[in-house]
């Protein structure tokens, strides 16, 4: 790939508290979501208020080759699936496939098979530790299995953190797209909520009591390659990666700055005009993070000021984890794509039309922030 | 010296005068980064310089009998964990981590209150060695912050950050024994990018019962040492925290180069290695094509996963393909250290600029070095690091 080159997004698949593929995006946004689909108090958490927004139970093997899932983690099931469908009618040559990177983003990894092992040795001794469950418990097994069942031999790029990691793993992508480290990248974020760790999670200020929002699972993955390469070999541009940006404030208390400064970075890597924003997409204020993003839209000229389509995502999808970021991006696409999307937040217009440029925005709590631009193909 | 930040076009968007316009992204080429500074604790005991004396002096085994609530019930009791005096018992990773930050710190001469430093770290598991504590509830009055540590180890890199008073970006990679690889990719890329004016790097882990335990669940530690104690069919385990201070420009502190870097998957296996080498060969390629060096000017190949059989024969395949029949004289720290897991890349830049001043046992080596670091997953990772000229 030429270093620099454009970058498009020519797969997105998606595993999200609304179901399972695109087509369950398209279905549930929009509308107020059913019973089974709402944000529910997660079982044996003891604390009050706090809700989750389960990705519902499906059968992994009508989306995947049942081969791919046999043993697999949760969430190597929730990446493979929606790897299954990104790359659904990639006929890459084994060469391009070779020079594909996989950059996956998590918050908690496979959890709950990490505390599983711990459980083994405690209860049942050294003899009782399974090998395939240590294997699958590290944080990288999930993105392991996709790189294995397609056959994706660049940079294997696993990053661990809070909520904009499901963002961070594109923006790597991207990078080493432009530096020509890879030729092509599948990147995004995938997570499995664990109840066990629900109390640490709630002292991040991911979720906590009444009004702190729904953490949520799921996983949502793209697949990056050269916009030109694209358009000559009939792929569908569903659509352009234009820019990105990523902050930073180690200070405290956190504010809004490192969400302010990641959406003008990602404007100026895309030479943008915050006026062409006309869709941004956000968590929402429920969470300490989505209020954060609500001051940085606030303080940021030209974005979101009484021009742009502001819809928080929280409702359908929940927050805090690096799967719920990722699905922003695939909301952002998706309604470049069709022209859909989430009701905007109260008090902020809804034009007619396509939107044509959207900002994808994630802040955390912790003081990061990340901020990807895309845009039509036009 | 870095470029100078251009005024964005959009600098409209920022309403309050207090914010700087952020720089416009530079372009990412093949850039050479300085290491300036270097941190270590390791089995060896405190500091680059015990790596170094342990080295420059005869072999004598690197691991010990591990305690018993490490090896209890385990056919695999051996391992080289830092002393204990060294660390915090409760707290082993952390305490670790932050010495070997600190040396690096200070030997770059870089403080972190008057300028923009970050923090790529690498870890395989985290803290093990603490690990069971994840399966307690969290005591009243405690933390819930240091039991997310336990599970999800950006928690750790952030704690670090807070103590050392770091501004800049802080990431956590986890690709089992290559995160280090990948921390340092992330590394150059933020200080490539102008996110900070200066990166640390640094890759651990502890060596604790679920470690120890798994490795030995999957075949992959030693059943049989040769009299130095080195492993012969299988690794041994250690336990390390090294850390690297990475800058742009050549300043004054320079220890060595790093020229070029590589990454590359075999996505064969969800454990072993592709033993033809082909990945390892790939990651070798794109590092020596970064580093602008040819395969007959490599002075040194340094390499992890001393013992394995698997990772033998992908060493054979990978410098085979690409070195031919002249392949360059082989080495490793790990007869000092084991197998340290995450460290082991940040471990490899250490001892190649070791190398380069004649500090690890041999004479001072004028021509570029590359080490190599490989992770279960079929892992791949190649540096390559040149003396200063």
């Amino acid at each position: 790939m030429t270093p620099g080159a454009p970058l498009a997004i020519t797969g997105v698949g998606a595993v999200s508290p609304v179901g399972v593929g695109r087509s369950a995006l398209e279905a549930g946004l929009g509308h107020e979501a059913p019973p089974e689909a709402r944000p529910r108090p997660p079982s044996g958490v003891p604390q009050p208020g706090c809700v989750v927004a389960f990705v519902p139970e499906f059968d992994a093997e009508s989306h995947a080759d049942p081969r791919t899932l046999r043993k697999v983690s949760a969430l190597s099931r929730l990446a493979t699936v929606a790897a299954a469908e990104c790359l659904a009618g990639w006929d890459a040559p084994p060469a391009r496939r070779t020079a594909t990177g996989v950059f996956l983003g998590t918050a908690l990894g496979s959890s709950g098979d990490h505390l599983a092992a711990l459980e083994l040795l405690a209860r049942g001794g050294t003899s009782a530790m399974s090998a395939l469950l240590f294997a699958e418990s590290v944080f990288n097994a999930a993105a392991s299995h996709v790189a294995k069942v397609h056959a994706l031999r660049g940079a294997n790029w696993t990053t661990v953190g809070g909520e904009a990691t499901g963002l961070d793993a594109v923006v790597a992508a991207v990078r080493q797209l432009r530096q020509g480290a890879v030729d092509a990248a599948l990147a995004g974020g995938a997570d499995h909520y664990e109840p066990r760790v629900h109390a640490s999670l709630a002292a991040q200020h991911i979720a906590g009591a009444d009004g702190c929002g729904a953490i949520g699972e799921g996983a949502a993955l793209f697949l990056l390659e050269p916009l030109d390469r694209a358009r000559r070999e009939g792929r569908p541009v569903l659509a352009r990666l234009l820019g990105i940006g990523q902050a930073r404030r180690g200070r405290r208390p956190v504010g809004p700055e490192p969400a302010v400064e990641a959406m003008a970075l990602a404007l100026a890597d895309a030479d943008s005009d915050a006026l062409a924003v006309d869709l941004v997409v956000t968590g929402g204020g429920a969470t300490p993070a989505g209020a954060l993003e609500d001051a940085a839209l606030g303080q940021a000229a030209g974005v979101a000021n009484g021009h742009a389509r502001v819809t928080p995502l929280e409702r359908w999808t929940g927050a805090g984890l690096a799967g719920t970021a990722a699905l922003r991006l695939a909301v952002a696409v998706h309604a470049l794509a069709v022209g859909r999307y989430p009701p905007p937040s109260p008090g902020t217009p809804a034009p007619p039309g396509r939107p044509r440029r959207a900002l994808v925005l994630v802040a955390t709590a912790t003081g990061a922030a990340c901020a990807v631009l895309v845009g039509t193909e036009d | 010296m870095p470029p100078k930040r251009a005024q964005p076009p959009h600098e409209g968007v920022l309403r309050s005068p207090a914010m700087p316009p952020p720089a416009r992204p530079t372009a990412l080429g093949p850039e050479p980064f300085a290491i300036t500074g270097r941190g270590l604790v390791s089995a060896c005991g405190a500091g680059v310089r015990a790596l170094a004396d342990r080295l420059r002096a005869p072999a004598a085994p690197a691991a010990a009998r591990l305690p018993a609530s490490v090896a209890r019930g385990l056919a695999h009791d051996r391992g080289a964990r830092i002393p204990e005096a060294l660390v915090d018992p409760e707290d082993r990773l952390r305490s670790a981590l932050e010495a070997a930050l600190r040396e690096a710190l200070g030997e770059a001469g870089v403080d972190p209150r008057t300028r923009t430093v970050g923090l790529a770290l690498g870890t395989a598991l985290g803290d093990t060695d603490r690990a069971d504590r994840a399966l307690e509830p969290v005591p009243p009055g405690a933390d819930p912050r240091a039991w997310l540590a336990l599970v999800a180890p950006h928690a750790l890199t952030l704690d670090l950050a807070r103590r050392l008073g770091l501004t800049g970006p802080c990431t956590t990679a986890s690709v089992t024994c290559a995160s280090g690889s990948y921390a340092l990719e992330q590394a150059a890329l933020d200080l490539a990018t102008g996110r900070a004016d200066a990166m640390l790097v640094a890759g651990a882990d502890a060596l604790g019962r679920l470690t120890q335990a798994g490795f030995s669940a999957l075949g992959a530690l030693a059943d049989a040492l040769d009299p130095a104690g080195n492993p012969l069919d299988g690794l041994v385990l250690g336990e390390a925290a090294c850390a690297l201070v990475l800058e742009r420009g050549m300043p004054s502190r320079t220890r060595a180069v790093l020229r070029g870097r590589g990454l590359a998957a075999d996505a064969s296996h969800l454990t072993t290695p592709d033993a033809s080498g082909k990945g390892m060969a790939r990651a070798i390629t794109r590092a020596l094509a970064m580093a602008d060096v040819a395969p007959r000017e490599v002075g040194l190949v340094a390499t992890s996963a001393v013992g394995s059989p698997a990772y033998a024969a992908l060493y054979q395949g990978a410098l085979g393909a690409v070195f031919g029949a002249t392949t360059p004289p082989v080495a490793s720290w790990e007869s000092r250290t084991a197998h340290a897991l995450a460290a082991t890349t940040t471990l490899g830049a250490v001892y190649a600029s070791l190398a380069f001043d004649g500090a690890h046992g041999g004479p001072a080596l004028a021509s570029p070095a590359l080490t190599l670091t490989v992770g279960f997953g079929g892992q791949n990772g190649a540096l390559v690091l040149a003396p200063i000229r």
